[in-house]
Parts: C-alpha cells; structure tokens; sequence
C-alpha cells in the first residue's frame, strides 16, 4: 500500500517535473514560483494553504513589478504624502505617533505586503473630521477625528488594518489611469542611456503629475470601489487575527461612525460606503473566528497614556 | 506493471534531479533595504542586511517566506522583497542596451525617480520636508519586540 502510494507520488512529481521543464522551455521566470510550489506540494514540503499564501505573495510581487516597481510606487506615495500634508497639517505629539508606529507596524509585519521600499509610516492629521489616507508606498495618515472614534488599541488597530489593507491590495495604483503608467514604463524601460532627455523628463513629470492627481482625487474626493473597500475591511480582519487584536474591534468602530454619518461633509462619510453595509463585509471575514481576549488590560493602559486626550 | 513503474519512476527521479536543482531560482531584492533572518519571520535573529538589487537563490518556501543564499549567506526573506525580476542598476548595463523586455528586467532609478519628484515639486511648489520627517518614524526592533510580548500580541511564522 505504502509503496504503491508512493510510486503514484512519484509519478506526480515526474508530472510536475515536465511542467517546470517545459515552463523552462517556453515560460518566463514568472511562473516558476508557482509550479516550485505545486513541487513542494506534491512532495510533501508545503501545505496547500502555505502554498496558496506563497502563490499570493508571488503574484502580487509579479503584477506590481510588471506594472510599476515598489521603486516607483514610492515616489509616487511620496508626494501624495506631500499633497495630503498641503491640505492637512500634522499633529505632533511624539508619545501619539511613537505609539501609532508601533501599533500600524505591528500590522504592516503581518500583512501579505510587509515589504515596501521604504517601509510603512504612520502619522496624524490635525482634523476633526473622520478620515485615514494610505499612499500607496507606505504612508498612512489617521486624523484626530478618526482617533477619537477609538476607544482601545484594538480599535486603532482596526483603522491602521484597514488602510494597510488598502495598501496590500494596491488600491491607490490601480487609481491611476492606464495611459500614465505606459507613459512612464515605456520611458523607463526603453531607454538604456545613462541620462534622460529632458523631454524625456518632462513627459515622466507630466505623467507623474497626472498619477498623483488620480490618486490623490480619489482619497479625497472620490472613494475606492465597494470592491476595494470590501478587499480592505477583509485584510484588515485577516491582519487583526493574526496579531491577535479582536477583529470585531472594527464592527465597533463603524457603528460608532455610522452615528454621525453625513455623506455631503468632509472625510470618510464622503469616500466611504455607510457604515452598516461594511459591518456585514467584516461579520462574514470574520466568520467562526474566536477571539481570546489576553494582554486586553495592558493595551488598554497604554492607550490611555498615549491616545487618552487626543 | 510493477515491474514496468519501477525503471520509469528511477528514470523519472533522475530526471527530476535538474528540476528541483532548477527551483533554486534567482531573485531580486526590489525593496531599498531588508534582512536575512535566521527563520522566517520578522522576530527572527538578523543574520545580514541585503540591499536594492541584490540577487539571491532561493532554496526553499514557506508561508511566504523564501530561505535563499546570498554571497557565503543563508538565511530567510520575505517573498515580497523579492521579484523574479533581474534589477539592473546602472542605466548603461548591456542587458538594458539590448532592450530587454519590461517582465525580465527593472531598471533602478528609471522612470518615476528622484528627478521627475523634484521637477514636480518645483512646479507644484509642495513642501516635502513632512514627508521627510514622516521617513524618520520607523520602529525599532527591540521596542517592537517588547511591545507585542507587553500586549500579549504575536507576528505571523517562527520566532525562534
């Protein structure tokens, strides 16, 4: 029995095998990642679902780089940083932001995407209103509006979660207009000189100029799809339960949102589906999950002392 | 058919020999700086840094993970440092004169780069200097460290 389970095995991995040669064959390197894991899979080495979180990561790691390099992507979050910072001052409370960082890194490590070229950073606006940003590099902006509508760390936690969620799925790339992006990979991919043309800079400025206005229109007027606020409600649980915050933390904080809800005024009421419709997104992500409340009183204390007067 | 498999399963696992050596693909780091840990995860012991444009082989994957070698190191990488990208750095090198494809090849510092962003910031009149001190707040490890055990919080994969 044994050894007929094996042979069978055998045979797998010899079928496997002639997918790697012939991706060798015919493939770019692209999809070597994935039949590398069906390999692991069939050997034994990986579970499917480990197999399926590598494929994930793969994938993602794939698209961004054919479309724009975490190179790129950090310039462009760069200066949605610096237009979001034109319209809205920072708050400055060192104790406030130290413990923002730790909270927003702590998820960002647990994300799919915990890599960027320059890394996540968190930081807090000087506004009433409720409203968070995510650049797509990185750079997460939470209003003190936002932060009062907390009341705990797992709460914050829910806020930074959702906004890396943004990140993760690329939802401020995708805002840009296709004709930019081809604008500047042709740019860059076609020429070998050492030095740029100044038209040729001038043509990436305009482009550049042109993804910077898409996105920041989009986080300040617009609003993400339904779809990509569902996709971001739905890192943000997986994210909150790997760390161990409460996911319903962010149930709590939308019904608190949902009582002051106006959609004609300012923040996330303008760019964001109404609370209630989000509340049954995150029920579902969170599924049969059973939360265990440890370290509550010990998050708690440090809230206070950091968040408590905000 | 026993008899037949035996000799095709030898044949095939002689073939597979070059498959699996081949799985030790080569990989780029895309990300401006990561490390090399001595298990897969964030809490793991830094081993040595690996910097833009660095290429490793990879050995093996796991949750995300990939254990590689770079120069006389072994050690683990999050997947989504790497792309199977080759980085070529110098705009001038001989793949990019030969007009390598987009999906083979990035070119570091082309594109949307420091350039285009001081162009755009002396047309737009934007002040940066927040977004340079936003750089500044990254988090040190030990802290980090201290202040998920504090608040009995976790990262995913082997901390040990």
């Amino acid at each position: 029995m044994n050894r007929r389970t094996s042979f069978s095995r055998t045979i797998r991995i010899a079928f496997i095998a002639t997918l790697v040669l012939a991706a060798i064959g015919c493939a770019g390197l692209g999809s070597i990642t994935e039949i590398g894991t069906g390999v692991a899979v069939a050997t034994g080495r990986m579970t499917d679902q480990q197999a399926q979180s590598l494929t994930r990561t793969a994938e993602a790691v794939e698209r961004s780089a054919e479309d724009i390099t975490p190179e790129q992507e950090y310039y462009i979050g760069r200066s949605v940083g610096a237009v979001i910072l034109d319209q809205y001052r920072s708050y400055d409370n060192a104790t406030a932001t130290e413990y923002l960082n730790l909270v927003g890194q702590a998820l960002a490590l647990a994300s799919d995407r915990p890599e960027l070229f320059g890394g996540y950073r968190f930081m807090i606006l000087e506004a009433d209103e409720v409203n968070a940003f995510a650049t797509p590099s990185g750079l997460i902006f939470v209003s003190r509006g936002m932060l009062r509508l907390t009341r705990s760390e797992d709460d914050l936690a829910a806020v930074l979660a959702h906004e890396i969620g943004h990140i993760q799925h690329r939802h401020g790339l995708k805002a840009i207009r296709t004709s930019r992006i081809t604008t500047a990979l042709t740019s860059a991919a076609l020429t070998g000189a050492q030095f740029a043309t100044s038209a040729e800079v001038a043509e990436l400025t305009a482009a550049f100029e042109g993804s910077i206005t898409d996105i920041t229109s989009t986080l300040i007027n617009s609003g993400y799809s339904r779809g990509a606020e569902r996709e971001a409600d739905e890192a943000a649980v997986e994210i909150m339960k790997r760390v161990g915050y409460d996911p319903a933390a962010l149930i709590r904080v939308l019904e608190r949102m949902g009582e002051g809800w106006d959609p004609a005024g300012p923040g996330f009421a303008r760019t964001h589906p109404a609370p209630d419709t989000r509340v049954s997104v995150v029920r579902r992500a969170i599924g049969s999950y059973r939360h265990q409340p440890v370290g509550v009183a010990a998050r708690q204390r440090r809230f206070d002392r950091a968040l408590g007067s905000i | 058919m026993k008899q037949i498999q035996l000799p095709i399963a030898v044949a095939l696992l002689l073939w597979l020999g070059p498959a699996v050596a081949f799985t030790q693909t080569t990989m780029s780091v895309e990300v401006r700086e990561t490390q090399l840990r001595a298990t897969p995860s964030f809490l793991g012991r830094v081993d040595a840094l690996l910097q833009y444009g660095d290429q490793v082989s990879v050995l093996e994957e796991a949750q995300g993970w990939a254990r590689v070698t770079h120069q006389s190191a072994t050690g683990w990488v999050h997947g989504s440092a790497l792309t199977t990208k080759r980085i070529v750095m110098q705009a001038g090198d001989a793949s990019a004169q030969r007009g390598a494809t987009g999906s083979e090849v990035a070119l570091a510092g082309r594109g949307f780069n420091q350039e285009v962003e001081d162009r755009y910031r002396a047309e737009q009149g934007l002040d940066f200097s927040s977004v340079d001190r936003m750089e500044g707040y990254g988090v040190d490890p030990t802290r980090l460290a201290a202040f998920l055990a504090e608040g009995e919080l976790r990262l995913p994969g082997a901390a040990q």
